[in-house]
């Protein structure tokens, strides 16, 4: 697999480059040409549809592009413009918030369940498939679920704190952003948690059970065995699913869309809301593109990252 | 827990789904909130349309991430390094970011508010993943019976076909469970490029219920389209839930 890799040394590619010359029979000739035609129908969507975008997403925030009407070249004007919209400023914050309130809980809870379905044991088994679930399901079908059970007077959520007695069961979560946040926050950290769970249990389960036993027999405690083995060993799947988790939060849109629409007032936007909003509501491709391309960078600096740590592995 | 209330209130009456639970609604259970949904909302066209994107992106994503996956796995080319940059490129950009480039673009060639265009931009943002899971398929599977079947003369299509497929069949499984259900859940696209009201997936369609498209907000009608929409999903979980850890574990997970 040597040749796949980018990075080939000089040497390997030079030998690489011998062996070709001297089985250049006409059928290993015809073999490669046909490894590349094999992948075309592959690069013509992505060529299309990802490569060619992203040039013209940056041609297009270098104008003022209106979804009707005339456009005209402006420079970096749309980008200058963000320093200063209000929106924009409140969106990413909003965003970050919410990143950062997620993603410990996320975490840590995911960690917990992975920890606690490690085993094989058929009720593990039933458990990790019972967690993972609401992975399974979706962002918006979930969403649409708990849009009914908060519904203030009926909504399970809310009898249920009515009968311990912390409300009288007719919360409005959505009249404030905090509660709002707060819930959708619960909603994603139940949804996220399945998720880096199963990418957990991956790692967990590749550590051979003779490290446990042995760090027993050294008199290790329950916890100590999962701080000093667990945890060294899965180091770069929690980096992952960290990473994975961020951007996760950092392009929330359907679960906000749903249960707050982005209220009360703009309260609870967040930024894939706010690029959605300039460019068909407000109808300003040109301004609606510079975002994006904000949070297209943003995004490949993380997704780098998560490359960098998987690379390692290699 | 959730999901079970789920199933129980989407048989309660709709006014029943917005008053405090009593032991009286345990009575009067009813399949109405199903088959309103389906009489006086044009529900079944929803269901269709959801189908129709998801099979058509899963369909799409595996014969094209076979073909390219067979293609990096088995060959070395020149450019090799360009494909599998162009490929990293694509798994790395959100589509979120790239949705008003897309939306000029399909509108250009009349792809926008098409099931097609969205086929092909599920397809698109799913390949990546799919070359993934079949390169590494590909490239667990023997090369002895492949030369065989060279050497008998068959070509390379037909040996992909008659000799690899039938090897390759669980990363093929694993390439359009996960793609099935990606578009299936998936919502921005289908939110920005669908306009007309009977084109719209499911997950679109229950947010038109919540905003009162079709008159007056019905939760019943809500938490029935719901449950519909997350038959399938739990059930291709079920059945088929070795392939989606596998697919997890090749790094798939966008939301």
């Amino acid at each position: 697999m040597s040749t796949l890799t980018r990075h080939e040394s000089t040497a390997s590619r030079s030998a690489t480059a011998t062996a070709r010359v001297r089985r250049s029979s006409p059928l290993a000739q015809r073999r490669s040409r046909t490894g590349f035609l094999l992948t075309v129908p592959a690069l013509v969507p992505v060529l299309g549809i990802v490569i060619f975008p992203i040039l013209f997403a940056i041609y297009i925030s270098l104008n003022r592009w209106p979804l009707f009407g005339d456009i005209s070249f402006i420079g970096i004007q749309n980008y200058l413009r963000l320093g200063s919209d209000p929106v924009f400023f409140q969106a990413v914050g909003f965003t970050l918030l919410y990143t950062a309130i997620v993603t410990l809980p996320v975490l840590v809870i995911g960690y917990a369940l992975a920890a606690f379905v490690r085993s094989n044991r058929r009720g593990a088994i039933l458990f990790r498939t019972l967690f993972f679930l609401p992975t399974v399901v979706g962002l918006s079908t979930l969403s649409f679920l708990y849009l009914v059970e908060l519904q203030p007077g009926s909504g399970t959520v809310n009898v249920v704190l009515k009968t311990v007695g912390l409300t009288d069961g007719n919360t409005p979560w959505f009249l404030h952003w905090q509660s709002g946040l707060l819930i959708v926050s619960a909603l994603v950290v139940w949804f996220a948690g399945g998720t880096t769970m199963m990418l957990l249990l991956g790692g967990m389960q590749a550590i051979p059970t003779e490290l446990y036993e042995a760090a027993e027999i050294d008199g290790a405690s329950r916890w100590q065995r999962e701080m000093r083995v667990t945890v060294p060993l899965v180091k770069r799947t929690i980096a992952m699913s960290l990473v994975l988790s961020i951007i996760g939060s950092f392009l929330a849109f359907q679960q906000f869309l749903i249960l707050t629409n982005g209220g009360p007032g703009s309260s609870t936007t967040t930024v894939v809301m706010r690029v959605y909003q300039e460019a068909f509501v407000n109808q300003q491709l040109g301004s609606a593109t510079a975002m994006g391309v904000v949070v297209m960078f943003a995004i490949a600096a993380l997704t780098s990252i998560q490359l960098f740590v998987l690379r390692e592995k290699d | 827990m959730p999901l079970a209330l789920a199933v129980f209130r989407s048989v309660q009456s709709a006014s029943e789904v917005v008053a405090p639970p009593s032991v009286k609604s345990f009575q009067r259970l009813s399949l109405g909130n199903y088959i309103d949904l389906f009489t006086h909302l044009p529900f079944f066209t929803f269901l269709l349309n959801s189908l129709l994107v998801s099979i058509g992106g899963a369909l799409g994503t595996v014969v094209l991430a076979s073909l390219a996956g067979y293609g990096l796995a088995r060959f070395t080319f020149r450019g090799q390094g360009v494909v599998f940059g162009l490929l990293l490129v694509a798994l790395m950009v959100p589509f979120q970011a790239l949705l008003t480039p897309i939306y000029l673009e399909f509108n250009a060639i009349g792809l926008t508010d098409s099931r097609l265009g969205l086929v092909l931009f599920y397809v698109t943002f799913n390949l990546p993943f799919g070359v993934f899971v079949m390169r590494n398929t590909f490239a667990a599977i023997p090369k002895e019976l492949e030369e065989a079947a060279y050497m008998d003369g068959d070509t390379i299509l037909g040996t992909l076909w008659h000799v690899m497929r039938p090897m390759a069949l669980p990363g093929m499984a694993t390439t359009v469970l996960f793609t099935f259900l990606s578009c299936w859940t998936e919502f921005l696209g289908a939110f920005s490029f669908l306009t007309t009201d009977d084109k719209q997936t499911l997950p679109v369609a229950l947010l038109n219920i919540v905003q009162g498209t079709y008159g007056q907000v019905n939760f019943g009608y809500l938490i029935a389209g719901s449950v519909i929409s997350l038959i399938p999903c739990v059930a291709l979980y079920l059945a088929l839930q070795r392939y989606y850890v596998q697919g997890l574990a090749a790094g798939a997970v966008k939301n």
